[in-house]
């Protein structure tokens, strides 16, 4: 397999009065080629500012891309020019959002917000962009493409809207799709639309995801590999059949057990007690020790070292370390 | 069985569409449609949807918070639209709400204790700020908060901790009925579960009955004993939880069902996703016949003009279906 993408120890740090928040702490993780990989976590967590910082979209200040490499085909998104970085959203990484009614620009057609892209990056003339913006609208089977190109958002659905999002995001064939989200705001029915265009269209172009949610059974659904995040940090990476059946980060049997799924049989449900800590005020060590029930006393003085298991599960706990009781 | 608590019949809440410079009412969005059903004393009845569906609306209208247009809600034997304001109030010590949104629905001025205590102290069932001091302390510990929190504001709280509050509030004046409006679709995952084993306490201790209203499937089959499936104003299906999930007869359910991500992975090999054509129709225009016709897999031409029976097709389990009630 070959390495689309690859972030090592990427740090993005947000300035306050208050302090400093550590949104992605030294996060490493890696996309192959045509592979989905999901990140999951509760909010917070920052999953959302890990996908942002791979195209260089968090605004700076507040926030600083601290320290680390996010390496696309070699080449390090953090240290390219403004101009290069330009050329590379939108064309090598585009994003799909949450919110397709704030993501939309309300007053230009749905026609013209996709072929901007297009002349853009593709260097096409208003009117080719405009046949293939109808293309693509076909694509994401958009009903009457003729007509709803000339659309102006309000005018569609929530479920349309993410379509022509989704139509927005691969009008040039990128090679990676960060998709934070995208089904969160839309109902089930659409939801299960909208996975499966996506599954069908990912073939198509043969473009690698990065799927960000905090819905387990979406992960399952659509995720090659699952990278769990709390507070800043990976505590958990495996592939997604290992992290359902294998969960082996207390937070990440927590998260599982503590989801009610269709399959629930229990009267009661898991509880992780307590809260998700304040990032401008984390505990010191392993952020998940103040919930945790193996909590060590090394778990409060430095965050553990990474263990990798079977190849390619990644741990971040001490009880897979040396001298864990899980080791 | 035990005996009805909340009956429902032919409930309808039409809101007006006003349009122009005079404000002339120029349609009618059909949030709830005719809806007719009961529950009984100490169960939880879910409520599942997609939004816009009306089931929120469905909630607020039972309890008076919106006046209907149509129908009968009786709540204990009483007519609850045919009440004075004084038996009203009486009422609302009986029948409580619980809001999605924990941020929203706190007065942030007030502090824990007024916020849970007011209502107390309103209806009388404590006699003095003492005895409210006492009993909200008593009240939030049950709902998992401390002593010296009860002299915080909102802001001072977590999501999770909020909703405890509101929680808290609905508990303080032994209501007997609560209707659930999304109480746990705004909370984070390991957050949730708190919440609904909070939830599912308090019913057991104070034999209290729900009408647990959420988008979220696999939640309202966890909390619910009996669903009702809600598509544009009407109740397509109800029925006891069991029967619903494994036996579903309107295709509307049978969809949705398909639909949800599931992360039992022995359960998705087996499982057939049926992926609904088009949108959700606008309850402002709903379909002509059966409301489901434009995206079922199913219809037949009966559907596009007839509208089919709500009828009862096996024991407590109704279904509102050309094709179940064997027309084609």
């Amino acid at each position: 397999m070959e390495k689309l993408l690859e972030v090592k120890n990427l740090k993005t740090y947000f300035y306050s009065e208050r302090g400093v928040v550590k949104a992605a702490d030294d996060v490493s993780f890696y996309v192959n080629k045509g592979e989905t990989l999901g990140i999951v976590g509760e909010s917070g967590c920052g999953k959302s500012i890990t996908s942002m910082s791979i195209a260089r979209l968090v605004e700076t200040p507040p926030g600083k891309y601290v320290g680390g490499e996010i390496l696309l085909n070699g080449e390090d998104m953090l240290k390219v020019s403004d101009e290069r970085i330009r050329q590379i959203r939108g064309n090598d990484i585009s994003y799909i959002f949450q919110e397709p009614m704030t993501s939309l620009n309300p007053v230009f057609k749905i026609g013209r917000q996709i072929s901007e892209s297009l002349m853009l990056h593709r260097g096409m003339s208003q009117k080719e962009a405009y046949k293939e913006s109808i293309k693509m609208l076909e694509l994401v089977k958009i009903p009457n493409p003729e007509r709803v190109v000339d659309d102006y958002p309000f005018a569609l659905s929530g479920g349309m809207r993410q379509r022509a999002m989704i139509a927005m995001a691969l009008a040039c064939e990128p090679k990676l799709l960060v998709a934070d989200e995208p089904t969160t705001a839309l109902d089930v029915t659409i939801q299960a639309q909208v996975l499966d265009l996506m599954n069908e269209l990912k073939e198509k172009i043969d473009a690698s995801i990065m799927f960000i949610t905090h819905d387990l059974g979406v992960i399952s659904e659509m995720c090659d590999r699952v990278m769990v995040m709390y507070a800043g940090k990976v505590v958990e990476v495996a592939t997604t059949e290992d992290i359902f059946k294998n969960p082996r980060h207390p937070y990440t049997i927590g998260l599982i057990a503590s989801k009610p799924d269709m399959s629930t049989k229990s009267s009661r449900l898991h509880v992780i007690p307590g809260n998700v800590p304040d990032l401008n005020n984390l505990p010191a060590g392993c952020p998940f020790s103040t919930r945790c029930s193996h909590v060590m006393d090394k778990c409060k003085t430095a965050f553990p070292e990474e263990v990798v298991l079977d190849g390619q599960h990644r741990i971040a706990c001490y009880l897979y370390t040396e001298g864990g009781s899980k080791q | 069985m035990s005996e009805n608590i909340v009956e429902v019949k032919n409930l309808k809440k039409y809101f007006p569409i006003k349009s122009g410079v005079f404000k002339k009412t120029t349609g009618q969005v059909k949030a709830v449609d005719d809806v007719s059903f009961s529950i009984k004393k100490g169960r939880v009845l879910g409520v599942v949807g997609e939004s816009g569906c009306g089931k929120s609306t469905l909630g607020r209208t039972m309890l008076k918070l919106l006046d209907p247009t149509e129908g009968q809600v009786t709540f204990a034997g009483k007519n609850v639209y045919g009440m004075s304001r004084r038996e009203l109030k009486n009422l609302r010590t009986q029948m409580q709400i619980i809001f999605q949104d924990p941020y929203s629905s706190l007065n942030p001025r007030l502090p824990v204790y007024e916020i849970v205590g007011e209502a107390m102290l309103q209806h009388g069932i404590v006699k003095s700020k003492k005895e409210m001091m006492d009993k909200v302390v008593e009240i939030i510990g049950k709902c998992g908060l401390f002593p010296e929190q009860a002299s915080r504001y909102p802001h001072q709280f977590s999501g999770g901790q909020r909703q405890r509050i509101c929680i808290a509030r609905a508990l303080a004046v032994n209501p007997e009925f609560i209707v659930c409006d999304e109480a746990v679709s705004a909370l984070d995952v390991s957050i949730q579960s708190q919440i609904i084993n909070l939830l599912k306490d308090a019913q057991d201790d104070f034999g209290l009955t729900y009408l647990f209203i959420s988008h979220d499937l696999s939640v309202v089959k966890f909390i619910s004993d009996d669903v009702a499936v809600m598509y544009i104003g009407q109740i397509v299906e109800k029925g006891p939880k069991k029967q619903i999930f494994n036996n579903p007869l309107h295709p509307y359910t049978e969809a949705l069902l398909s639909a949800v991500p599931s992360f039992d992975l022995s359960l998705k090999a087996t499982k057939k996703r049926i992926i609904l054509k088009g949108d959700i129709p606008s309850p402002a225009k709903p379909p002509s016949g059966c409301r489901f016709h434009t995206r079922c897999p199913y219809a037949h031409d009966v559907c596009k003009t007839d509208v089919p029976e709500y009828r009862e097709v096996e024991s407590e389990h109704f279904a509102m279906c050309h094709k179940v009630n064997g027309v084609f």
